[in-house]
Parts: C-alpha cells; structure tokens; sequence
C-alpha cells in the first residue's frame, strides 16, 4: 500500500505541473471552411434638412477580407419627392469636418417638409438595385438639460423631453464634448416606454468637468432606423459573446443592406458650470 | 371561458387498455377463490441512519414474485394464506435480509438493511438492481445516488449530480462545465426538476457552472427522459425528481468537505430517537475573499480594474416525524442565492438571484394496500439588478411563486395491480421584468412591470399491471389544465409502456408519453442565464406539447453482472417559442408580440451498457441522434439544427475499488461539436456626425449551420480515504480534463490592429477554450 506523504507528494507535483500548464493560451486562429461569399450592395444616406444630399455606396465583403471598405462607384442614384428627382452624381468627397466619406453627392439643400416621402432608387453598373423610402418626422424638442456635480468635481447630465402621447416613438441620444464630432460621452437608442406621464428624462454618467462644452442631439427616429440600429448593435455584439443569439440586421433598403432615413432632431449646445 | 382538449380519442386508449388488461389479469389472477389473502406492508431502512430506502426490493423467495419500496420507503405485498413464507429484502450496497413469516394475517414489517460488508470478495452477485432496470415496464429513466456520484471525478472538485447525469445516453450539456440538462431534443427550460416535490425553476449556480444541489444533502435523483409516469406533468422532455436525505434518525453526525472553491457542512441526528430526524446543510464559494484580498492589494495601481465580489451558497434543511406507524410528516426546504456586486465611487452594483422551496408532507397508510402522501408545496425564483450611479437608482427584477397542493395514492389491490393516482394544484404568480428608475431628487422616475397569475390543475391515475410472467403494462392518463387571464387550456396525456419478456433475461420494451408546457422560459440567449423570465400561457401564446414514443430491448448478461439496453426514440415538439430577431425582452409590457412559434423533432438510438456490482463498476453510453426546430420567421421557413444538436455522443465511466480503501475513476466523453450560426460577411457601418465607424457582422438567414470542433475529455479521480478516531475521512484528487484538450467553447472574428496608430490591418477566426486541465483536491470529512 502507497504511504500517505507518497500521495501527498505526487498530488502536490500535479498540482504544481497542471499550474504550469494551464498558462497556455486559452485562445488560437482556427479555419472553418466557408461558402464563397456573395457581395451586396451597402448603402449609408441621411436626409437632413437644408443640407446637400450625401451618399455612400459600398459593398459588404468575406468576414476575413482585408480591412479596405470597397466603394462602388458610377452607379445611377435618384432621390425623389413631390414629383422631383434629383440624381446624385458619383463623385467622391471627405468631409473633413464630420471625418465622413461620400461618393455620391448633389450640392442641392434637401427641402425635408414634414411627411413628405422621400425615395432612393439605386443601379450599380452590375445592374444591381437598391431601393428604399423615408419621411421627416416632426422634431421632438430638449425640454430641459440639467447637471450636477459629485465630490470629486465631476458632473452628470440630465436631458428631459416631452413625448407626444399619439403614438409610439422612438429616439437615439447622443452626446459629445467639445464639438459635434467630438467624443461621443452617452448615446442611447430607446423607445418611448420609458415615460412617466408623457415625459422622458434620461441620465448620463459622470463624464463631464466645469468649463466643458457639451452637444447634446436628440434625433427623432422612426421604427425602421430604429430596428436598423438595435439589430446591428445586436449583431455586433453576437460576435465573441457565448450567451448572445446572433441576429441579422434589418435594413430600412430593399435589394441590399444599409441605412436611407431622413434625419429630424433638436441639438444644444451648453457650458456645464458649477452652480453658485 | 373556453375549454381545448386535445386529441380526445387518445384518452380512451389508456382507459380502454386499463380495463381490459385489468379484468384478464384478475381472471388469471384467480387460483383459488377460497384461499385467503393478506398483506404485509412496511418500510425499508438504512439500519445505521434509519432512513428510507427508495426502489428496496422485496421478492417472495420460492416464487420470484415480488415489488419494490416507494419514493417514502413504504412496500405492499399481497399473497395467499400460507405457512411459511420467505421474503427477501435486497438494495444495492446493502445485505441482504431474508426473513421467514407466517402469512396467517396481514403484517405491518419494517425492514432495516445493513450496508454491505467491506470485504468484497464476499459479494454475492444476485437478483440485482439490474435485474429490476430490465424487469420493469418504466424504460427511458436513469438513477444515480449521491454515493456513485462522489466516485466521479468533479470540476473544481464540486460533485454535482446535474452533471453526472449528462454522462448518460440521452442527456447532454449545453457546453463546457455546464449543468444545463438537454434531453432528447428538448431546451433546459423544459425539464422539470423538483426537489421534495417542489419545482426549481432555475437549477444553476454560476450562470450554470455549478448546480443548486449539494451533494451531501441529495439521497439521489431520477431523470425520466420518456415513458414519463403520469404523477408528473407540465414540461416537455424530462423529469429531475431529486430526493433529499432524510437524516441520521439514530445518532447525531456531520459531513462536510473543504474544496478549491467552496466549503460544506451538513449536520443530523435524532430529534427523537428513531421517530424523528433532521439535517441542515449549507454550501459556500469563496472566490470573494480571494477577490477581495486581491483588489485590496492592488487598488493603488493606476488603473487598477477591480475584479466585482462574487459568491454563491445555498441552504437545505429537513426535519422528519414518525407520528404513528400510519403517519409520517416530513418538512423541508431549499434556499440559495448567487451574489454578484461591484462598488467603486459612487458607482455600484448588485446582482442576485435564487430559488427558494419548502414542503410539507404528510404520510399516511390507510390500509396496508393503500398509502397516501399529501404536500404542500411552496417555490419562488427571483432575480434582482440594483445599480446606482450617484442619486441614480435603477432597479431591475422578475419573478415566479408558485403555491401548491398535491396528493397521491399507492393502491396495491393485488400483486397484478399497482395503481396510482392523484391530483394537483398549483396558483402561479409572475412578476415580469419590474423596472424602477429614480433619482434621488426626483427628478427621474420611471415605473414598468407586469404582473400575471395562472392555476394549473392536474389528475392522474396509472396502473402497473402484470398481464403474464412475460408481459406487464403501465397505463396512465393526465388530465392537465391552465387558466390565466380567463382563458382556459386542457389537455389530455396518455402515458403507456409495455415490457415483453422474450427470456429470463431478455426484454423488449415500448412506450408512448404526451406531455404539455403552460409556462415557458422567455431565453433569448440560446444559454440558461439568470435573467431569463418564466412567462405563462395566455391568449396569444398556447401551452408547447410534445408527444414521444420509443421502443427498446433489454439484455442481462453473464449472469445478471451487465445490463446491456439499446433504445429508439422519435419525439414531437409543438408550439415551440422563440424570438424574433431584435426582440426586447427585459422590460417590455407586450412580450407576447416578441414571440414567434414553431415546431421541432428529434430522433435518435441510445446504446448504453451498465454494470452495477463488483470491484469495477461504470458503464458506457452511446447516443447517435438528431434534433430540429423550424419557425415561419426564423431561417426563412427552413428547418434548422439547434445549438445542442449533436450527432455522436459518446461517454465512459469507469470505477474501481483498489482496496477498501482507495478508489480510482475516469470519464472519457467524446461528442460532436455545437451548431452555431458564423457571420459570413461584414460592413462599415459610418454612421451619423459624431460617431465612430463599426464593424458589422453579417449572418447567414439560415441558423446554425457551422459546427464548433468536436469535444473530448477526460477526467480522473482518485479517493483515499482514512478511518480517523472520530469518525471517517477521505482526501478526494480529480483532474479535470487530463489531457488538457483546448475544447471550443465558441469562436469569434478578431480585429487585428496596428499598434502604434490603431487601425484595423485584417481579421482572425479565433476559438476561445473554457477549461484547462484543472487538478482539485478536496478533503471530506464524517464524523
């Protein structure tokens, strides 16, 4: 029979070299032999009223292709409303202030009454076609923007707005420090379930110092950019999550994947200051 | 109100056969109308401990006739008028007893069986438990108790009988180190686990690592995976009835055990001598206090993340009184919780969530051929989110309470006849995804939630009826019904078996089982996670049904030592639920829209050879099946594999005695990898002014059409154990997977960037592994 400090020194030893071994990586590139992966056509235009018409038009690529986003150029694109159709010449442009590419633009100002319907119609030179339609909602207005500071001289926001009681709607926040463009501190996509008596006020955490200037856009969105967001955060977040359902993203365009919406919102700009 | 019932002519099969089967046994039943008959009845016991011994078997030596002790100990024997009869009482690790009786009168006998000799060279291999598996008409059922399941080698050293049980054909896990029991085909949601009769929504600990059950305090556990018995009702593929240990009713003991991540300790003893015992037992991790230490000793580094507290612990206690010797009274109750907090600033929160059960039950034998239990019975699952940002509150729970009442009748008219019947109640409470956001000043304040009840009924009677020395049949029928928001759901399920003794030890079997589910699991995660909701059956959302049949044939071999079975399966699922994609299930006052309803199918052949007896014991299993869900809004109409489809899976358990005192054990399991759905494309997404270009996966519109890598493991263990002064010890070693497989948990695509100016530069497919090879070494204790 084994003696007893025999087994005590063999068990320790394994302890000691499974320890070791466990140190290896957890983690290796694999390959799964996939289908080869047909392209669609990726389309991003946001309608925003007295502003040009902007347009991007790429394509979606293998998973593991390389990085470069491949831009579809000299395809027909026309947008219309009220009878009118604008067509959007292929030309390319970066919006240095926005850091946004084009490569359809038209220097027109998008009208963007209330309920007028917009819509894209799209042919790439494989003869590829991508349609959708959109409408500007009417603009939901910040009631109030509020904030306050912690101990350690940081603040909050508070933004209030008040929902029309008719029908359900739909918003996105966002907020940015120093400029539009700048780092965006809280975005929240969100339903108007959350009201109490019609009213809405939503908290962001402790971002914000004395002194900074804040841009806060409330977006009015109706239900397809709505669902277009929510799916693909969804989808993004399926990728390296065990527990999450992966899903497809629903787009507001017929005949490809993308985003053609018309943009309304209310935007303020604010010094947050410590109050006396 | 409005009454569905299902398939009402199914209702007459079991009825009709029932009859029919029961006046042809009795004529053959009938070998002298004037030879008196009597009774013996009584308990089966552990002589050292006094408790019950659940599936005893007592044969009538000269004849072979016999029947087993129920889930209370309790047996009913009746036979003819005679002088001397000889009954022997038997139970796996115990001797046997024979006693010799004159049957002149009806009999009240209480057996004690003492626990086998420690020698074992003197054991006698004889009319097992074996023999019972392949003699009965129950099929599709495994048994484990909580001495085999300490043979087995444990991750972390945590014996859990959960996951024990996913080594047997039929039964498989969600993933790596999980508790999650998926069986035939059917979703986690949709076993039925109780524990003393009362339900546990949610058996997992650790998002499903560790189960609620504490080895020490468990007696054992049945898992029906078909050929269900019509005492139970209200999920579709399985039952997990776990039993707890009743305590010591003749000295005051204890047990415990010091672990790598947890610490138990159980006590019990006499509250009476040998007419009432309890036992309390508590559980508890202690990640926490090594976190603790560690955030403590680091909290000075810049940019130090705290690692957040976690724990878990779980309670049980029993208390049990022989009020006469018709009557016994047990009390029980369960109560866990996992904690999950994190604090730092003024910036916390915290996350817990838990079952608690307790019930009541009253024993009583009204004639020696008829026992009666009656239960009360009381089971809650709760979640609670408490988060707060400075004077912002955000509080986030769910809820299920159910109330019960149940009783159940074991009326043995005659040794043809085992009849059962009973019924049951159940008012469920659910408060549904409660949301309550405030700020200290007021200033926000937002209220959400649902809150719904619903009664479910059910009625019962089966009878186990012995046709011939060769055929036996257990027929069965549930009448079941559910009632929220005044609408009304019934549902009849026929339960039907068959065995046919082809020799003394060969046995066909069939069987065909209907099940309903009137409360689902609102699971969006395709995983068992803390968050999921129990939701009920209401106008928009109908009861799931599956009906199951299955067929088998039972070998003993060289000499009852092995039991070889071999079973085939086809299992229907209707009204299946799951979620259209995007859906928001966390606070969301129309749920019912969220839902989308389709039906699935499984098939498949279980192999499984079992020895029971002797110095090595184990078995091996072996299932080749397939299983498929289709939904109009999912995968385009087409039918798709579910992430726990699987079509080879394979396990081999193995125990042997090196001596007395040293035991050796190994696992090997073997299975084909998940399903799961891989993005195939991907876009840039640039957005609106302000906000940064993300990546965008793509997935296919057909679900789960990839497979992860195929899993293989295996597990040793070794038990040593010592015979201090005071009691008994034992320093269990295991080594979870000891050959350090790198198993695939899930994959994902990477982002490779530059370092210096952080652009993307391409991608990678990545699998991610859980578990290393992990040694444990955990020391028990009994005194």
């Amino acid at each position: 029979m084994l003696s007893q400090p025999i087994i005590l020194r063999f068990l320790l030893s394994c302890l000691l070299l499974a320890g070791l071994t466990a140190c290896n990586s957890l983690q290796k590139e694999i390959v799964i032999p996939q289908a080869p992966y047909e392209q669609q056509l990726v389309v991003e235009c946001y309608l925003e009223q007295g502003k040009p018409y902007r347009l991007l038009l790429t394509e979606s690529v293998n998973y593991l292709a390389p990085p470069q986003v491949p831009i579809v150029n000299n395809a027909t694109v026309k947008i219309s409303y009220d009878g009118q159709t604008d067509e959007l010449e292929s030309k390319a442009l970066i919006d240095s202030t926005n850091r946004k590419g084009y490569n359809y633009i038209l220097e027109k100002e998008v009208t963007g009454t209330e309920n007028t319907e917009y819509t894209l119609e799209l042919t790439d030179p494989k003869g590829r076609k991508v349609t959708g339609n959109t409408r500007f909602l009417p603009q939901v207005p910040i009631k109030k923007i509020d904030w306050g500071f912690n101990d350690k001289a940081k603040a909050y926001l508070t933004v209030t707005l008040d929902d029309p009681p008719t029908e359900q709607d739909y918003y996105r926040l966002l907020v940015t420090i120093d400029s539009l463009t700048g780092e965006v501190k809280t975005q929240f996509v969100f339903d108007d379930l959350i009201n109490t008596n019609h009213e809405i006020t939503l908290g962001t955490r402790y971002n914000f110092e004395d002194g900074d200037t804040i841009f806060v856009s409330l977006f009015h969105i109706d239900k397809p950019y709505y669902d277009f967001l929510q799916s693909a955060n969804t989808a993004a977040n399926a990728n390296g999550n065990p527990f999450g359902q992966p899903s497809q993203v629903k787009s507001t365009v017929k005949g490809g994947i993308g985003i053609f919406t018309a943009l309304v919102y209310d935007r303020k700009r604010i010094i947050i200051k410590k109050k006396p | 109100m409005q009454k569905i019932f299902y398939t009402r002519s199914l209702f007459f099969i079991p009825t009709f056969l029932l009859l029919v089967t029961s006046l042809y046994a009795q004529r053959n039943a009938r070998p002298d109308v004037s030879a008196q008959r009597y009774t013996i009845s009584g308990h089966v016991k552990d002589a050292s401990t006094g408790e019950d011994l659940l599936g005893a078997s007592i044969v009538v030596k000269s004849t072979g006739q016999g029947t087993v002790t129920n889930a209370y100990g309790f047996y009913s024997l009746t036979l003819s008028y005679a002088d001397s009869v000889t009954l022997v009482f038997s139970y796996l690790g115990y001797n046997s007893a024979e006693k010799p009786w004159q049957l002149q009168k009806n009999l009240t006998l209480d057996v004690s069986l003492e626990l086998q000799s420690k020698n074992l060279q003197e054991v006698v291999i004889q009319a097992s438990t074996l023999q019972e598996k392949a003699n009965t008409t129950q099929m599709s059922v495994e048994q484990l108790t909580t001495k085999e399941a300490k043979l087995i080698p444990a991750v972390f050293g945590e014996v859990d009988i959960l996951k024990v049980l996913q080594l047997k054909p039929g039964i498989k896990s969600g993933g790596e180190g999980t508790t999650g029991l998926y069986v035939r085909g059917g979703g986690p949601d949709q076993n039925l686990v109780v524990l003393d009769e009362a339900v546990v929504y949610n058996p997992n600990h650790l998002f499903g690592f560790f189960s609620v059950f504490n080895s020490d305090a468990v007696k054992g556990v049945e898992l029906y995976k078909g050929d269900f018995p019509a005492q139970f009702g209200g999920r579709l593929s399985s039952v997990v009835d776990v039993k707890l240990r009743d305590g010591n009713a003749k000295k005051f003991s204890g047990q415990g055990g010091i672990g790598l991540i947890s610490s138990r300790l159980t006590l019990e003893g006499p509250l009476v001598k040998d007419k009432s015992s309890f036992m309390i037992a508590g559980r508890r991790t202690y990640f926490d206090v090594f976190t603790r230490l560690y955030n403590k000793s680091n909290e000075k580094k810049k940019d130090f993340e705290p690692i957040p507290d976690y724990y878990f612990y779980d309670l049980n206690a029993k208390i049990n009184y022989i009020l006469s010797p018709r009557d016994r009274l047990y009390v029980s109750a369960y109560y866990g919780r996992d904690v999950f907090g994190f604090k730092r600033d003024k910036f916390a929160v915290d996350f817990s969530w838990g079952n608690s059960t307790a019930t009541v039950r009253w024993n009583h034998v009204f004639r020696p051929r008829l026992f009666a239990n009656t239960s009360l019975i009381f089971s809650d699952y709760q979640y609670n989110i408490r988060n707060r940002v400075d004077i912002f509150s955000f509080n986030l729970s769910s809820r299920i309470t159910d109330y019960g009442a149940k009783i159940d009748f074991d009326y043995l008219p005659n040794n043809h006849h085992s009849v059962k019947f009973g019924a049951q109640y159940i008012y469920h409470t659910f408060d549904i995804g409660r949301l309550q956001i405030s700020s200290d000043d007021n200033r926000v304040n937002i209220s959400q939630g649902q809150g719904l009840n619903g009664t479910e009924l059910g009625a019962y009677i089966a009878d186990d009826i012995n046709v011939n020395s060769r055929l036996r049949l257990n027929a069965g029928l549930r009448l079941t019904g559910f009632s929220n928001q005044g609408k009304w759901f019934g549902g009849l399920e026929p339960r039907l078996s068959a065995r046919y003794k082809l020799t003394e030890n060969t046995s066909i079997k069939a069987s065909v089982a209907r099940m309903f589910q009137y409360v689902h699991l609102v699971s969006n995660s395709g995983a068992s996670l803390p968050t999921d909701i129990w939701y009920p059956s209401n106008r928009a959302v109908n009861p799931q049904r599956s009906d199951q049949v299955a067929g088998g044939v039972s070998f003993l071999l060289f000499g009852g030592k092995y039991l070889l079975t071999n079973e085939l399966y086809y299992k229907w699922f209707k009204r299946q639920i799951d979620f259209r994609n995007g859906a928001n299930l966390f606070v969301n006052e129309n749920l019912d829209a969220e839902f989308v309803f389709g039906r699935g199918w499984s098939y498949g052949n279980e192999v499984y050879l079992e020895k029971k007896q002797g110095r090595t014991t184990g078995w091996i299993g072996y299932t080749l099946s397939w299983t498929y869900r289709q939904f109009a809004d999912i995968s385009n109409g087409n039918a798709f594999f579910p992430r726990y489809d699987r079509r080879h899976d394979i396990s081999v358990v193995v125990m042997h005695e090196l001596s007395p005192r040293l035991s050796v054990s190994a696992t090997w399991v073997y299975n084909t990898g998940n399903a799961f759905s891989l993005a195939e494309g991907r876009f840039t997404l640039q957005d609106v002014p302000g906000m940064e270009f993300k990546v965008v996966p793509l997935y296919p519109s057909q679900r789960n059409t990839e497979r992860l890598a195929s899993y293989s493991r295996l597990d040793v263990g070794l038990v040593w154990k010592f015979k201090p002064k005071w009691g008994e010890s034992d320093l269990t070693f295991s080594v979870y997977n000891a050959y350090n497989r790198r198993n695939a948990y899930f994959v994902y695509f990477k982002e490779i960037k530059d370092e210096k100016n952080d652009l993307i530069t391409g991608f990678q497919l990545r699998q991610v592994s859980l578990f290393p090879v992990i040694p444990t070494l955990t020391y028990n204790f009994k005194f």
